[in-house]
Protein backbone atom coordinates (compact mmCIF):
# COMPACT_ATOMS: atom_id res chain seq x y z
CA UNK A 1 0.00 0.00 0.00
CA UNK A 2 1.50 3.55 -0.85
CA UNK A 3 0.82 6.66 1.08
CA UNK A 4 -0.44 9.90 -0.55
CA UNK A 5 3.00 11.09 -0.64
CA UNK A 6 4.50 8.19 -2.39
CA UNK A 7 1.30 7.91 -5.01
CA UNK A 8 2.37 11.84 -6.01
CA UNK A 9 5.87 11.19 -6.20
CA UNK A 10 5.53 8.32 -8.30
CA UNK A 11 2.80 10.33 -10.56
CA UNK A 12 5.71 12.55 -11.15
CA UNK A 13 8.18 10.15 -12.05
CA UNK A 14 5.80 8.66 -14.78
CA UNK A 15 4.67 12.07 -15.86
CA UNK A 16 8.46 12.74 -16.22
CA UNK A 17 9.07 9.41 -18.16
CA UNK A 18 5.97 9.89 -20.19
CA UNK A 19 6.94 13.62 -21.38
CA UNK A 20 10.58 12.38 -22.41
CA UNK A 21 8.98 9.54 -24.43
CA UNK A 22 6.40 11.58 -25.96
CA UNK A 23 9.20 14.28 -27.54
CA UNK A 24 8.73 11.33 -30.87
CA UNK A 25 5.55 13.14 -31.54
CA UNK A 26 5.93 16.33 -33.21
CA UNK A 27 5.91 20.08 -31.46
CA UNK A 28 2.65 21.21 -32.26
CA UNK A 29 1.10 17.62 -31.52
CA UNK A 30 2.25 17.69 -28.15
CA UNK A 31 1.12 20.94 -27.52
CA UNK A 32 -2.30 20.26 -28.87
CA UNK A 33 -2.80 16.86 -27.14
CA UNK A 34 0.04 16.00 -24.89
CA UNK A 35 -1.61 16.71 -21.73
CA UNK A 36 -4.49 14.36 -23.09
CA UNK A 37 -2.15 11.60 -23.96
CA UNK A 38 -0.19 12.27 -20.86
CA UNK A 39 -3.48 11.65 -18.92
CA UNK A 40 -4.26 8.26 -20.73
CA UNK A 41 -0.93 6.78 -20.25
CA UNK A 42 -0.78 7.35 -16.76
CA UNK A 43 -4.50 6.33 -16.21
CA UNK A 44 -3.59 2.83 -18.05
CA UNK A 45 -0.41 2.85 -15.65
CA UNK A 46 -2.84 2.39 -13.13
CA UNK A 47 -2.21 4.18 -9.12
CA UNK A 48 0.73 1.45 -8.45
CA UNK A 49 3.00 1.68 -11.60
CA UNK A 50 5.48 3.99 -11.18
CA UNK A 51 7.41 3.25 -14.65
CA UNK A 52 6.92 3.35 -18.23
CA UNK A 53 7.81 -0.30 -19.33
CA UNK A 54 9.59 -1.31 -22.15
CA UNK A 55 6.19 -1.97 -23.81
CA UNK A 56 4.64 1.48 -22.68
CA UNK A 57 7.82 3.42 -24.11
CA UNK A 58 7.58 1.49 -27.49
CA UNK A 59 4.12 2.21 -27.88
CA UNK A 60 4.91 5.77 -27.59
CA UNK A 61 7.71 6.15 -29.86
CA UNK A 62 6.18 4.16 -32.24
CA UNK A 63 3.33 6.16 -32.17
CA UNK A 64 5.27 9.49 -32.01
CA UNK A 65 7.08 8.50 -35.17
CA UNK A 66 4.24 7.20 -36.89
CA UNK A 67 2.41 10.56 -36.57
CA UNK A 68 5.62 12.47 -38.02
CA UNK A 69 5.37 10.38 -40.80
CA UNK A 70 2.19 11.02 -41.30
CA UNK A 71 2.62 14.81 -41.26
CA UNK A 72 6.00 15.05 -43.38
CA UNK A 73 5.37 15.51 -47.00
CA UNK A 74 6.35 13.22 -49.84
CA UNK A 75 9.76 13.35 -51.17
CA UNK A 76 9.60 15.57 -54.11
CA UNK A 77 7.97 17.78 -51.71
CA UNK A 78 10.38 17.98 -49.40
CA UNK A 79 13.07 17.97 -51.99
CA UNK A 80 11.70 21.20 -53.56
CA UNK A 81 11.00 22.45 -49.79
CA UNK A 82 15.15 21.73 -48.51
CA UNK A 83 16.65 22.59 -51.88
CA UNK A 84 15.65 25.48 -53.18
CA UNK A 85 13.18 26.56 -50.46
CA UNK A 86 9.88 26.42 -52.47
CA UNK A 87 6.37 26.79 -50.64
CA UNK A 88 4.82 23.84 -49.14
CA UNK A 89 1.32 23.01 -49.72
CA UNK A 90 -1.77 23.89 -47.37
CA UNK A 91 -1.33 20.68 -45.91
CA UNK A 92 1.73 20.69 -45.03
CA UNK A 93 2.37 23.97 -43.06
CA UNK A 94 2.31 22.51 -39.38
CA UNK A 95 4.80 20.53 -40.53
CA UNK A 96 6.59 23.20 -42.01
CA UNK A 97 5.95 25.30 -38.49
CA UNK A 98 7.61 22.43 -36.52
CA UNK A 99 10.25 22.33 -38.82
CA UNK A 100 11.36 25.79 -38.49
CA UNK A 101 10.80 25.82 -35.28
CA UNK A 102 12.78 22.75 -34.24
CA UNK A 103 16.51 22.96 -32.56
CA UNK A 104 18.56 21.87 -35.48
CA UNK A 105 16.41 23.37 -38.34
CA UNK A 106 19.66 25.40 -38.66
CA UNK A 107 21.80 22.24 -39.63
CA UNK A 108 18.59 20.97 -42.25
CA UNK A 109 19.00 24.40 -43.86
CA UNK A 110 23.05 23.11 -44.64
CA UNK A 111 21.93 19.75 -45.71
CA UNK A 112 22.39 21.15 -49.84
CA UNK A 113 25.72 22.01 -48.96
CA UNK A 114 26.77 18.70 -47.10
CA UNK A 115 25.08 17.20 -49.98
CA UNK A 116 27.31 18.91 -52.07
CA UNK A 117 30.41 18.06 -50.22
CA UNK A 118 29.44 14.60 -49.30
CA UNK A 119 29.07 13.90 -53.21
CA UNK A 120 32.09 15.38 -54.28
CA UNK A 121 33.69 12.96 -51.65
CA UNK A 122 32.19 9.94 -53.33
CA UNK A 123 32.90 11.30 -57.12
CA UNK A 124 36.78 12.20 -56.13
CA UNK A 125 37.67 9.98 -53.21
CA UNK A 126 41.18 10.14 -53.64
CA UNK A 127 41.45 13.68 -53.60
CA UNK A 128 40.46 14.45 -50.08
CA UNK A 129 42.00 11.29 -48.06
CA UNK A 130 40.31 9.31 -45.69
CA UNK A 131 38.58 11.73 -42.71
CA UNK A 132 40.76 12.62 -39.76
CA UNK A 133 39.96 13.54 -36.14
CA UNK A 134 40.94 16.89 -36.99
CA UNK A 135 37.97 16.90 -39.89
CA UNK A 136 35.59 15.52 -37.07
CA UNK A 137 36.43 18.54 -35.06
CA UNK A 138 35.95 20.87 -37.62
CA UNK A 139 32.42 19.45 -38.66
CA UNK A 140 31.42 19.32 -35.42
CA UNK A 141 31.94 22.90 -34.87
CA UNK A 142 30.48 24.19 -38.02
CA UNK A 143 27.47 22.06 -36.62
CA UNK A 144 27.48 23.69 -32.94
CA UNK A 145 27.89 27.10 -34.98
CA UNK A 146 25.53 26.80 -37.04
CA UNK A 147 23.21 26.16 -33.85
CA UNK A 148 24.07 28.59 -31.83
CA UNK A 149 24.73 31.59 -34.36
CA UNK A 150 21.86 31.32 -36.76
CA UNK A 151 19.83 34.14 -36.90
CA UNK A 152 16.62 34.02 -35.80
CA UNK A 153 15.29 37.06 -38.31
CA UNK A 154 15.83 33.65 -40.87
CA UNK A 155 13.45 31.68 -39.12
CA UNK A 156 11.01 34.62 -38.54
CA UNK A 157 11.20 34.86 -42.36
CA UNK A 158 11.16 31.02 -42.77
CA UNK A 159 7.77 30.80 -40.78
CA UNK A 160 6.45 33.73 -43.36
CA UNK A 161 7.24 32.33 -45.72
CA UNK A 162 6.30 28.81 -45.69
CA UNK A 163 3.19 29.22 -42.79
CA UNK A 164 1.11 32.54 -43.43
CA UNK A 165 -1.32 31.98 -46.07
CA UNK A 166 -1.00 34.08 -49.27
CA UNK A 167 -3.59 37.14 -49.98
CA UNK A 168 -6.76 34.87 -51.50
CA UNK A 169 -6.69 31.85 -49.45
CA UNK A 170 -8.97 30.79 -47.25
CA UNK A 171 -8.08 30.40 -43.51
CA UNK A 172 -9.55 28.99 -41.11
CA UNK A 173 -10.21 29.81 -37.68
CA UNK A 174 -7.16 29.19 -35.58
CA UNK A 175 -4.99 29.16 -38.51
CA UNK A 176 -1.96 31.51 -38.44
CA UNK A 177 -1.77 34.37 -40.46
CA UNK A 178 0.58 37.61 -40.59
CA UNK A 179 -0.35 40.32 -37.84
CA UNK A 180 1.53 43.39 -37.19
CA UNK A 181 3.56 43.07 -33.55
CA UNK A 182 5.54 45.03 -31.77
CA UNK A 183 9.24 44.95 -32.59
CA UNK A 184 10.85 42.70 -30.14
CA UNK A 185 14.37 44.11 -29.20
CA UNK A 186 17.15 43.06 -26.23
CA UNK A 187 17.39 45.75 -23.49
CA UNK A 188 21.06 47.56 -23.23
CA UNK A 189 21.18 46.68 -20.25
CA UNK A 190 21.20 43.12 -20.23
CA UNK A 191 23.51 43.12 -24.02
CA UNK A 192 26.08 44.96 -22.33
CA UNK A 193 26.36 42.94 -19.47
CA UNK A 194 27.40 40.04 -21.77
CA UNK A 195 29.24 42.07 -24.06
CA UNK A 196 31.70 43.57 -21.48
CA UNK A 197 32.16 40.23 -19.97
CA UNK A 198 33.00 38.73 -23.45
CA UNK A 199 35.36 41.67 -24.35
CA UNK A 200 36.94 41.17 -21.02
CA UNK A 201 37.28 37.81 -21.35
CA UNK A 202 38.90 37.50 -24.98
CA UNK A 203 41.08 40.74 -23.70
CA UNK A 204 42.88 38.94 -21.11
CA UNK A 205 42.76 35.66 -23.09
CA UNK A 206 44.71 37.44 -25.58
CA UNK A 207 46.87 39.43 -23.08
CA UNK A 208 47.74 35.87 -21.95
CA UNK A 209 48.35 34.34 -24.72
CA UNK A 210 51.01 36.98 -26.00
CA UNK A 211 52.78 36.72 -22.70
CA UNK A 212 52.88 33.15 -22.50
CA UNK A 213 53.09 32.02 -25.78
CA UNK A 214 56.25 30.18 -27.27
CA UNK A 215 56.65 32.50 -30.54
CA UNK A 216 55.61 35.40 -31.78
CA UNK A 217 55.68 35.90 -34.86
CA UNK A 218 54.01 37.78 -38.17
CA UNK A 219 52.04 40.42 -38.01
CA UNK A 220 54.18 41.81 -35.06
CA UNK A 221 57.70 41.36 -36.37
CA UNK A 222 58.56 37.97 -34.01
CA UNK A 223 59.06 40.67 -30.62
CA UNK A 224 56.25 40.08 -27.81
CA UNK A 225 57.56 43.34 -26.29
CA UNK A 226 55.32 44.70 -30.08
CA UNK A 227 52.56 42.36 -29.15
CA UNK A 228 51.74 43.90 -26.24
CA UNK A 229 52.22 47.33 -27.26
CA UNK A 230 49.55 47.20 -29.63
CA UNK A 231 47.59 45.79 -26.73
CA UNK A 232 48.28 48.98 -24.70
CA UNK A 233 47.56 51.10 -27.31
CA UNK A 234 44.02 49.39 -28.31
CA UNK A 235 43.27 49.52 -24.73
CA UNK A 236 44.44 53.75 -24.33
CA UNK A 237 42.30 54.44 -27.25
CA UNK A 238 39.45 52.44 -26.16
CA UNK A 239 39.88 55.03 -23.21
CA UNK A 240 39.50 57.62 -25.16
CA UNK A 241 37.00 56.24 -27.47
CA UNK A 242 34.99 55.62 -24.08
CA UNK A 243 35.21 59.48 -23.30
CA UNK A 244 33.81 60.14 -26.40
CA UNK A 245 30.77 57.64 -26.33
CA UNK A 246 30.08 58.63 -23.04
CA UNK A 247 29.53 62.33 -24.10
CA UNK A 248 27.03 60.97 -26.84
CA UNK A 249 25.38 59.19 -25.16
CA UNK A 250 25.18 61.99 -22.42
CA UNK A 251 24.15 64.61 -25.46
CA UNK A 252 21.48 61.66 -27.30
CA UNK A 253 19.84 59.98 -24.99
CA UNK A 254 17.76 62.67 -23.73
CA UNK A 255 16.24 63.55 -27.43
CA UNK A 256 15.77 60.14 -27.77
CA UNK A 257 12.09 59.25 -30.00
CA UNK A 258 9.47 57.60 -28.22
CA UNK A 259 9.05 53.55 -28.91
CA UNK A 260 5.21 53.24 -29.22
CA UNK A 261 5.92 49.96 -31.26
CA UNK A 262 8.61 48.16 -29.06
CA UNK A 263 8.80 45.16 -26.78
CA UNK A 264 12.24 44.72 -24.90
CA UNK A 265 13.25 41.90 -24.03
CA UNK A 266 16.29 40.11 -21.67
CA UNK A 267 19.18 38.52 -23.53
CA UNK A 268 17.37 35.04 -23.89
CA UNK A 269 18.78 31.77 -23.46
CA UNK A 270 20.40 31.48 -27.40
CA UNK A 271 22.04 34.76 -26.91
CA UNK A 272 23.87 33.61 -23.29
CA UNK A 273 24.82 30.29 -25.44
CA UNK A 274 26.07 32.36 -28.41
CA UNK A 275 28.10 34.71 -26.27
CA UNK A 276 29.33 31.82 -23.94
CA UNK A 277 30.14 29.59 -26.93
CA UNK A 278 32.57 32.87 -28.43
CA UNK A 279 34.52 32.95 -25.11
CA UNK A 280 34.64 29.53 -25.54
CA UNK A 281 36.23 30.00 -29.31
CA UNK A 282 38.49 32.51 -28.25
CA UNK A 283 39.31 30.79 -25.15
CA UNK A 284 40.02 27.57 -27.54
CA UNK A 285 41.88 29.54 -29.94
CA UNK A 286 44.42 31.08 -27.27
CA UNK A 287 45.14 27.72 -26.41
CA UNK A 288 46.04 26.63 -29.69
CA UNK A 289 48.07 29.54 -30.13
CA UNK A 290 49.88 29.37 -26.71
CA UNK A 291 50.36 25.74 -26.95
CA UNK A 292 51.51 25.71 -30.37
CA UNK A 293 54.95 27.16 -31.72
CA UNK A 294 52.95 29.26 -34.47
CA UNK A 295 52.19 33.23 -35.23
CA UNK A 296 49.96 35.53 -32.54
CA UNK A 297 48.57 37.11 -35.56
CA UNK A 298 44.91 35.86 -35.05
CA UNK A 299 45.29 36.29 -31.25
CA UNK A 300 47.05 40.13 -31.51
CA UNK A 301 44.48 40.87 -33.82
CA UNK A 302 41.58 39.70 -31.69
CA UNK A 303 43.00 41.33 -28.44
CA UNK A 304 43.44 44.64 -29.76
CA UNK A 305 39.61 44.45 -30.96
CA UNK A 306 38.57 43.29 -27.94
CA UNK A 307 40.54 46.04 -25.52
CA UNK A 308 39.31 48.62 -28.01
CA UNK A 309 35.80 48.21 -27.30
CA UNK A 310 36.00 47.09 -23.83
CA UNK A 311 36.22 50.64 -22.24
CA UNK A 312 33.84 51.77 -24.21
CA UNK A 313 31.09 49.04 -23.63
CA UNK A 314 31.68 49.39 -19.57
CA UNK A 315 30.89 53.12 -19.82
CA UNK A 316 28.00 52.50 -21.58
CA UNK A 317 27.18 49.97 -19.05
CA UNK A 318 27.08 52.11 -16.79
CA UNK A 319 25.37 55.46 -18.01
CA UNK A 320 22.78 52.89 -18.63
CA UNK A 321 22.53 51.69 -15.71
CA UNK A 322 22.37 55.60 -13.89
CA UNK A 323 20.32 56.63 -16.04
CA UNK A 324 16.16 56.49 -16.32
CA UNK A 325 15.51 54.78 -19.82
CA UNK A 326 13.53 51.85 -19.50
CA UNK A 327 13.39 51.34 -23.49
CA UNK A 328 16.79 51.33 -24.34
CA UNK A 329 17.51 48.95 -26.41
CA UNK A 330 20.89 47.80 -27.43
CA UNK A 331 20.68 48.55 -31.21
CA UNK A 332 20.02 52.42 -29.79
CA UNK A 333 23.02 51.99 -27.65
CA UNK A 334 25.22 51.12 -31.16
CA UNK A 335 23.72 54.15 -33.02
CA UNK A 336 24.05 56.69 -30.52
CA UNK A 337 27.47 55.75 -28.77
CA UNK A 338 29.10 54.47 -32.58
CA UNK A 339 27.59 56.73 -35.10
CA UNK A 340 26.44 59.19 -33.02
CA UNK A 341 22.90 59.03 -34.32
CA UNK A 342 19.24 58.85 -32.54
CA UNK A 343 17.85 55.87 -33.41
CA UNK A 344 14.41 55.92 -35.28
CA UNK A 345 11.30 55.21 -34.16
CA UNK A 346 11.03 51.42 -34.68
CA UNK A 347 8.09 50.05 -37.23
CA UNK A 348 5.97 47.31 -35.82
CA UNK A 349 7.32 43.84 -36.96
CA UNK A 350 5.52 40.94 -38.52
CA UNK A 351 4.37 37.50 -36.98
CA UNK A 352 2.19 34.93 -37.07
CA UNK A 353 -0.82 34.45 -34.96
CA UNK A 354 -4.17 32.40 -35.18
CA UNK A 355 -7.16 33.93 -36.70
CA UNK A 356 -9.61 34.40 -34.09
CA UNK A 357 -13.56 33.95 -34.51
CA UNK A 358 -14.76 36.88 -35.54
CA UNK A 359 -12.47 37.50 -38.83
CA UNK A 360 -13.57 37.07 -42.36
CA UNK A 361 -12.53 33.52 -44.04
CA UNK A 362 -10.77 35.10 -46.52
CA UNK A 363 -7.24 37.08 -45.48
CA UNK A 364 -7.34 40.35 -46.67
CA UNK A 365 -4.46 41.90 -48.79
CA UNK A 366 -3.62 44.06 -45.95
CA UNK A 367 -3.50 41.74 -43.21
CA UNK A 368 -1.23 39.28 -44.99
CA UNK A 369 2.68 40.97 -46.25
CA UNK A 370 4.85 37.31 -45.87
CA UNK B 1 -10.24 11.06 -47.28
CA UNK B 2 -11.40 6.77 -46.73
CA UNK B 3 -9.29 4.61 -44.87
CA UNK B 4 -8.71 1.04 -44.46
CA UNK B 5 -10.36 0.23 -41.50
CA UNK B 6 -8.12 -2.32 -39.48
CA UNK B 7 -9.55 -4.36 -36.32
CA UNK B 8 -8.53 -1.76 -33.73
CA UNK B 9 -9.77 1.01 -35.78
CA UNK B 10 -12.63 -1.10 -36.04
CA UNK B 11 -13.33 -1.72 -32.51
CA UNK B 12 -12.50 1.81 -31.71
CA UNK B 13 -15.90 2.63 -34.31
CA UNK B 14 -17.66 0.10 -32.57
CA UNK B 15 -16.90 1.38 -28.86
CA UNK B 16 -18.29 5.31 -30.29
CA UNK B 17 -21.12 3.77 -31.28
CA UNK B 18 -22.61 3.55 -27.93
CA UNK B 19 -21.92 6.99 -26.69
CA UNK B 20 -19.26 9.74 -26.97
CA UNK B 21 -15.86 8.71 -24.76
CA UNK B 22 -12.50 9.71 -23.68
CA UNK B 23 -9.48 8.16 -24.35
CA UNK B 24 -9.82 5.55 -21.21
CA UNK B 25 -13.00 4.73 -22.06
CA UNK B 26 -12.07 3.83 -25.56
CA UNK B 27 -9.78 1.87 -24.28
CA UNK B 28 -11.93 0.01 -21.87
CA UNK B 29 -14.62 -1.07 -24.26
CA UNK B 30 -12.20 -2.15 -26.68
CA UNK B 31 -11.49 -4.60 -24.18
CA UNK B 32 -14.83 -5.60 -23.26
CA UNK B 33 -16.00 -5.36 -26.97
CA UNK B 34 -12.74 -7.40 -27.68
CA UNK B 35 -13.40 -10.07 -25.37
CA UNK B 36 -10.42 -9.07 -23.24
CA UNK B 37 -7.88 -9.92 -26.30
CA UNK B 38 -7.16 -5.59 -27.37
CA UNK B 39 -5.62 -4.04 -25.44
CA UNK B 40 -4.92 -0.70 -27.35
CA UNK B 41 -1.39 1.34 -25.82
CA UNK B 42 -2.05 4.73 -26.02
CA UNK B 43 -0.20 5.85 -29.02
CA UNK B 44 -1.77 2.94 -31.20
CA UNK B 45 -5.19 4.62 -29.71
CA UNK B 46 -3.96 8.05 -30.81
CA UNK B 47 -2.62 7.10 -33.67
CA UNK B 48 -5.95 5.52 -35.15
CA UNK B 49 -7.78 8.91 -33.67
CA UNK B 50 -5.79 10.97 -35.62
CA UNK B 51 -6.45 8.84 -38.84
CA UNK B 52 -9.91 8.39 -38.34
CA UNK B 53 -9.91 11.83 -37.37
CA UNK B 54 -8.54 13.17 -40.87
CA UNK B 55 -10.35 10.28 -42.57
CA UNK B 56 -13.81 12.08 -41.20
CA UNK B 57 -14.85 9.57 -39.30
CA UNK B 58 -14.57 10.93 -35.58
CA UNK B 59 -14.52 14.39 -33.96
CA UNK B 60 -13.64 15.76 -30.58
CA UNK B 61 -17.08 16.72 -28.59
CA UNK B 62 -16.11 18.24 -25.23
CA UNK B 63 -12.88 17.95 -22.53
CA UNK B 64 -13.12 17.70 -18.95
CA UNK B 65 -10.78 17.94 -15.85
CA UNK B 66 -10.71 14.92 -13.88
CA UNK B 67 -7.88 14.84 -10.99
CA UNK B 68 -6.04 17.51 -13.11
CA UNK B 69 -5.75 15.30 -16.60
CA UNK B 70 -7.12 16.88 -19.47
CA UNK B 71 -9.77 14.14 -20.80
CA UNK B 72 -11.37 14.78 -24.72
CA UNK B 73 -14.21 13.22 -25.58
CA UNK B 74 -14.93 11.57 -28.89
CA UNK B 75 -17.83 10.59 -31.11
CA UNK B 76 -18.68 8.87 -34.29
CA UNK B 77 -19.35 11.53 -37.29
CA UNK B 78 -22.30 10.68 -39.95
CA UNK B 79 -19.21 9.41 -41.74
CA UNK B 80 -18.24 7.43 -39.46
CA UNK B 81 -21.33 5.47 -38.85
CA UNK B 82 -22.21 4.62 -42.28
CA UNK B 83 -18.41 3.62 -42.17
CA UNK B 84 -19.33 1.07 -39.04
CA UNK B 85 -22.22 -0.03 -40.49
CA UNK B 86 -20.66 -1.13 -44.29
CA UNK B 87 -18.03 -2.60 -42.47
CA UNK B 88 -20.08 -4.94 -40.30
CA UNK B 89 -22.42 -5.44 -43.20
CA UNK B 90 -18.54 -7.10 -45.12
CA UNK B 91 -17.77 -8.79 -41.58
CA UNK B 92 -21.28 -10.36 -41.36
CA UNK B 93 -21.18 -11.20 -45.41
CA UNK B 94 -17.51 -12.78 -44.76
CA UNK B 95 -18.98 -14.43 -41.69
CA UNK B 96 -21.62 -16.26 -44.21
CA UNK B 97 -19.30 -16.75 -46.77
CA UNK B 98 -16.71 -18.76 -43.80
CA UNK B 99 -19.34 -20.70 -42.50
CA UNK B 100 -20.39 -22.08 -45.74
CA UNK B 101 -16.99 -23.19 -46.25
CA UNK B 102 -16.57 -24.45 -43.29
CA UNK B 103 -19.71 -26.50 -43.69
CA UNK B 104 -18.57 -27.77 -47.11
CA UNK B 105 -15.05 -28.44 -45.73
CA UNK B 106 -16.46 -30.63 -42.77
CA UNK B 107 -19.22 -32.15 -44.90
CA UNK B 108 -16.53 -33.17 -47.05
CA UNK B 109 -14.18 -34.23 -44.20
CA UNK B 110 -16.87 -36.39 -42.49
CA UNK B 111 -17.51 -38.31 -45.98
Amino acid sequence: MHLPGDRQAGEARIERQVRFWMRAYPRRWRAERGEELLGLVVDLAGPDVRHVGPRGAFDLVRGGWATRWREHPPLHTWLFYILVDRRVPVAYRSWALDEINGFFYPIRRQLPVLAVIATMHVVYPGSYGPPTASSYGFWALMMVSWLLLWPEGNRRRARLRHVAPRPGEHAAEGALVVWDLPRERVSARSILNWAVWLLGTAGAASAGTAVLAHTVSAPVGGRRVVALGIFVVALGLGGLGAVLVRHRLERLLGERPGQPYRVLRPIGGYGKARVVFGALIIAALDWFMFSKPIALGFSVLLGAGALLLLPGAFVVLRVTRRSEVPDLAGTDVWKMAVRGRLPAVDRPGQGLRPLPPAHTPEVSNDAVLG
Amino acid sequence: MTMRITEQGYLVLLSLAEQPRHGYGIVGAVLDLSDGRTKLGAGTLYGLLDRMGDAGLVEACGEEVVDGRLRRYYRLTDDGSAALVAETARLRALTLRARLVLDTHVAFGMA
